[in-house]
């Protein structure tokens, strides 16, 4: 009923960013929030670690590619001391000869791209505007809560208006989309481009935080899906002090709205009284009750066992079994004393996206691997060096290097504690061939493996989506088809994690979609915005 | 010159049907063909002195109930003989044989796992289900997203408000058939991994997906296609043409010459005559010109439009939307001539199931790898291998007491990442493929008379098969229904008047046998009607 005493409208499992996310928009509609988090710290994988003191860096995450404006905006992140160190941050695809890649974002740039590659130049602006055209049919789509399951008429209302902005757009883009669909960027690329470097670059966005290689069936359709996302922002972008700082600015929105949080509580499980959500009760045995549960832990875990599958149907239980999440990235994190240089960069572009996947074949070859339950002998990677655009990271010529390995497996064949350090190995190696004299300027390193990411930062599987982004589990039917639009079958309980529409990545979408459904679908008792306003503030 | 109503170039299945169609239509038909026997594909050929089968495919598929009954064709002798849906062999010594019978087809299911057998009734619903969706589909030509403004768009919001209608379960259901991977959607109904095996086996022959890739589902419903779901509840049945698909080439052949068309062997076409964008005739490779009201191309879609026409006549972009259609060789076939009854001494003697095939495979990681490799380009290690004797049902395909063997080898790269495939890797892969019956039937070594191993590229430079690709197109659903085999042609009618593809290459592709001629003919016919 109360911790020391209190009221609470809802409690928000799980501190990360979109539990925060859900917690300050449910404040925002006047519901008193405890937000409880297992962990003795916010953010889950968005959080900023010291690799050493003094060399502080993007845990997991680490940069913001899709983070809504409207969001920062309505939360006033701002003033809540969100900053970006760089903002609308290029990517360069790095080239084992030197001859890298800015992928062009303005005009300048691109006459320079169409001097580089004349051949794909005109193909890669067709491409873009193309992939652009259908993100935008799209972007609505991950910008508001899915029709309920059901709803016929909703439906009916969502495909019309997308009917209609497709026919706005040209009458063409639905019969490409339709296209697209089932096809694999690896073909669609091969089809349009000659630069091996460029498909490969390309490819490795579309793939990247999935499971799948460059010629999987369906690729091709997340590469929209991923510009469709980065439409919800304003370009990639750099939160000045690592992604910790958002979390930070999160965790001063929550208070501002006068929401609680408690760290180092884990809850045990979910309390159903006749039939509906009725509160937690933590390990502790302590039992915390509350109309509204919203749980941003993934779905598996919150329903299956905080919840218990014996609440549940066969059918929705059997939905969330399979699949199980399995992630497929991994983290390096290097402090170095000096600055690196990478062969044949320009020094004012070593603070930009560096993408390091040759081809479609390596990236291919790192995905064949990965299923096989190895590493790829030559990893793909994103790098950033983050302290070039941001001091506050690292002692003054100092720098942290922030390295995302993509299509590294879970379980690996000889058990993560064998091949951690080849795998380091492996990484620096690679680093070195770009960088020469990387190596010497490590002081410190640290390194998360798919399951350390899951033991760490508290994402099952080490997968920061909470399942897989497979075909038919977007947008009403993610989590699973039962459980779209963040609601479960227990009236009261709901659903705000990445395991939800639109899915993972640092966007807060989950949180704060799903706290626009729980306002539309639960009031607010007069006594408990009475007691609200009496409340001083904290 | 002479003229002709329509003329159909290549006398393969297709090309046949759709000739037999348009005969019966009351139309002047030729045939044109540069091989001397006519069957394209589906040919048989003596592999060795008294030794007959269909030389590339395996022969193992009969047309439709539709295009049979509208040809007429057991009237011109075709027969079918039914055959239970085949064995799989595995790498551990256990096998899954297909059966006819619901109950028996549990019972062997039970054999591995009885929940299993209870998932199989689930899943021969759910499988049905999908393939009578998928019929009116198949039938006639692709249907689009409609194209112009005011009709277009109220076509498209009435399929919007259509797809709305649906109940979520059946979204949710054909969702997961059409995106998800095969061995995804398995473990969705069963547990045992012989089962699995079995079934992805199946599905995955001819075709360029592996088990684990998505969409790769959607092939599981292809032998349910034309299935009547009927009360017996088990495996979907083969129907084989009996005589093999040279007796199918022979009934085709027979309504043609009945309904007064002609069928001319080794007569090549190299050019088409087009005069404004219209195709006007052909010309063969003697010189000699043939006019014709319509022109039909069995052959598949790059060799129709890249060799046959001058480029500068094919209208802007078309050259480049065929150079992308993706075209592969997934396939070898090996055939053998065997001077004794080979044994099978691990199956259940009198097996029904024989007759529907044999196929050696390995559990699905297995098969992924095998994917791999051909993806990779590495010449087979384990490939998966469909086995069939035809003379078990024609006795006359071999000399008494002898047969035929015809393996068709999946997963066998075009090209080799180390360059061409030279003699000794096409010896070690008919050695690989005998080692591996040598498993199943011990001593079928000894009983071998004659070896013939035919890799995609023979395809290729024999048929004039773009890239050995036995389905004219990869059929993944990017290159189907509406997009096959490009994006806006979607059909038999191409953007060349008076042209039309009736191969595989054209909707519904290798789905439904002879579908392609069939849709070809009809769209043939109803534009003459409308022009009166």
């Amino acid at each position: 009923m109360a911790w020391g005493g209190r009221k609470y409208d809802a409690i928000v499992i799980g501190g990360g960013h979109n539990g925060l996310v859900a917690a300050a928009c449910l404040g925002r509609a006047h519901r008193r929030v405890l937000l409880v988090e297992a962990r003795d710290r916010l953010g889950g994988a968005a959080a900023t670690a010291e690799i050493l003191p003094g060399y502080r860096v993007s845990a997991v995450a680490h940069l913001l590619e899709g983070f809504p404006r409207r969001l920062e905006r309505e939360l006033k992140l701002g003033k809540h001391g969100l900053r970006y160190a760089a903002r609308n941050i290029p990517t360069v695809a790095l080239d084992r000869d030197g001859k890298h890649l800015l992928l062009p974002r303005s005009r300048k740039e691109f006459s320079a791209f169409a001097a580089h590659l004349p051949k794909d130049a005109v193909a890669y602006r067709d491409y873009i505007s193309r992939l652009q055209t259908q993100a935008a049919l799209v972007a609505p789509l991950f910008a508001e809560a899915p029709p309920k399951p059901g709803d016929a008429e909703a439906l009916r209302q969502l495909l019309r208006r997308l009917v209609w902005r497709a026919e706005l757009g040209g009458g063409a883009t639905l019969r490409r989309l339709m296209r697209i669909l089932p096809e694999s960027i690896g073909d669609l690329l091969d089809a349009e481009f000659e630069s091996p470097l460029l498909k490969g670059a390309l490819a490795f966005d579309a793939t990247l935080g999935g499971s799948e290689g460059p010629y999987a069936p369906g690729t091709a359709f997340r590469a929209v899906c991923r510009e469709a996302m980065r439409m919800q922002g304003q370009g990639v972008r750099l939160p000045q002090g690592g992604m910790g700082s958002v979390v930070d600015a999160l965790a001063a929105a929550v208070s501002a709205q006068r929401g609680e949080i408690r760290l180092g509580a884990r809850v045990a499980r979910i309390l159903v009284e006749d039939g509906v959500a009725a509160g937690v009760e933590m390990e502790d045995g302590f039992i915390v009750r509350a109309p509204l549960v919203v749980s941003s832990a993934g779905p598996r875990n919150t329903l299956l066992e905080l919840l218990g599958a014996a609440r549940l149907e066969t059918g929705p239980a059997m939905q969330l079994r399979a699949p199980a999440p399995g992630g497929t990235s991994a983290k390096v994190n290097l402090a170095l004393e000096g600055a690196p240089q990478f062969a044949g960069l320009a020094p004012e572009l070593h603070g930009a996206r560096l993408v390091i996947s040759p081809s479609l074949e390596e990236l291919g070859h790192a995905n064949a691997a990965c299923r096989e339950g190895d590493f790829a002998s030559d990893p793909v990677m994103e790098v950033t060096i983050p302290s070039m655009s941001d001091g506050t990271l690292a002692p003054a010529g100092h720098h942290v290097l922030s390295v995302l390995v993509h299509h590294v497996p879970y379980d690996i064949e000889g058990g993560w504690p064998a091949r951690r350090e080849a795998f380091v190995q492996r990484v620096v190696r690679t680093l070195e061939h770009y960088a020469p004299g990387i190596g010497d300027l490590m002081i410190a390193g640290e390194i998360l493996t798919p399951p350390d990411i899951e033991t760490k930062y508290g994402l099952a599987g080490g997968d920061w989506h909470q399942g897989d982004v497979r075909l038919d589990r977007l947008f009403g039917f993610r989590p699973a088809p039962a459980f779209g639009r963040y609601g479960t079958p227990v009236p009261g309980l709901y659903l705000c994690g990445a395991g939800s529409h639109p899915g993972g990545g640092v966007t807060g979408l989950p949180g704060f979609l799903a706290a626009e459904v729980i306002a539309a679908e639960t009031s607010v008792k007069r006594t408990s915005v009475g007691q609200l306003d009496e409340r001083e503030p904290a | 010159m002479e003229r002709r109503d329509a003329v159909v170039i290549g006398a393969g299945l297709n090309g046949l049907v759709a000739a037999a169609s348009l005969a019966r239509g009351g139309l002047d038909v030729l045939v044109l063909d540069r091989a001397a026997a006519p069957g394209g594909v589906s040919a048989e050929r003596e592999i060795a002195p008294g030794f007959r089968l269909p030389r590339y495919t395996l022969g193992s598929g009969g047309l439709p109930a539709r295009i049979v009954a509208d040809l007429d064709l057991p009237r011109h002798g075709l027969r079918f003989v039914r055959a239970e849906g085949g064995v799989s062999c595995l790498p551990d010594g256990s096998y899954h044989a297909s059966y006819r019978d619901g109950v028996v087809h549990r019972r062997e299911i039970a054999r591995f796992s009885r929940r299993d057998a209870d998932a199989w009734t689930r899943y021969r619903r759910d499988m049905l289900r999908a393939a009578r969706g998928l019929g009116p589909l198949l039938e006639g030509p692709a249907r689009t997203i409609p194209k112009g403004l005011f009709g277009g768009l109220r076509a498209r919001l009435g399929l919007a408000d259509r797809i709305a209608a649906i109940a979520p379960e059946d979204v949710a259901d054909m969702l997961r058939l059409w995106t998800l991977p095969m061995s995804d959607f398995l473990d969705g109904y069963f547990e045992s991994d012989v089962v699995k095996a079995h079934l992805a086996s199946a599905a995955l022959m001819r075709g360029t997906l592996g088990p684990c890739s998505p969409t790769g589902a959607s092939r599981l419903v292809a032998p349910w296609i034309g299935e009547p779901g009927d009360a017996m509840g088990g495996a979907p049945e083969t129907l084989l043409p009996h005589g093999g698909p040279a007796a199918l080439v022979r009934a085709l052949m027979s309504v043609i010459e009945a309904h007064g068309g002609q069928v001319r062997m080794e007569a090549e076409v190299t050019d088409i005559l087009i005069k404004d964008k219209v195709v006007r005739g052909v010309v063969l490779a003697n010189g000699e010109e043939i006019g014709a009201g319509s022109v039909l191309s069995g052959l598949d879609v790059k060799r129709s439009f890249l060799s046959l026409f001058q480029w500068k006549d094919l209208p802007e972009g078309l050259v480049e939307r065929v150079g992308r259609v993706r075209m592969k060789g997934v396939t070898a076939k090996v055939n053998l001539a065997l001077g004794a009854m080979p044994d099978f001494p691990y199956l259940p003697p009198g097996c029904p199931s024989v007759a529907g095939g044999l196929r050696l495979t390995g559990f699905i990681p297995a098969q992924e790898r095998a994917f791999t490799d051909w993806r990779d380009r590495i010449p087979p290690r384990d490939p998966l291998i469909d086995v069939l004797i035809p003379s078990f049902h024609d006795a006359t395909l071999a000399p008494a007491g002898m047969h035929v063997l015809s393996a068709l080898v999946q997963f066998v790269p075009e090209t080799l990442h180390e360059g061409a495939w030279s003699g000794e890797r096409r010896d070690a892969l008919g050695d690989l493929v005998i080692a591996r019956l040598g498993e199943i039937s011990p001593g079928i070594e000894s009983r071998i008379l004659a070896c013939e191993v035919l890799l995609p590229h023979d395809l290729e430079s024999e048929l004039g098969l773009t890239g050995g690709d036995l389905a004219y197109g990869e059929t993944t659903l990017d290159q189907m229904f509406a997009n096959r085999p490009f994006p806006g042609m979607g059909g038999a009618e191409t953007p060349l008047r008076n042209f039309y593809l009736c191969s595989p290459s054209a909707h519904p592709g290798p789905l439904v046998m002879g579908g392609a001629g069939a849709n070809a003919a009809a769209q043939v016919l109803s534009r003459r009607r409308k022009r009166g």
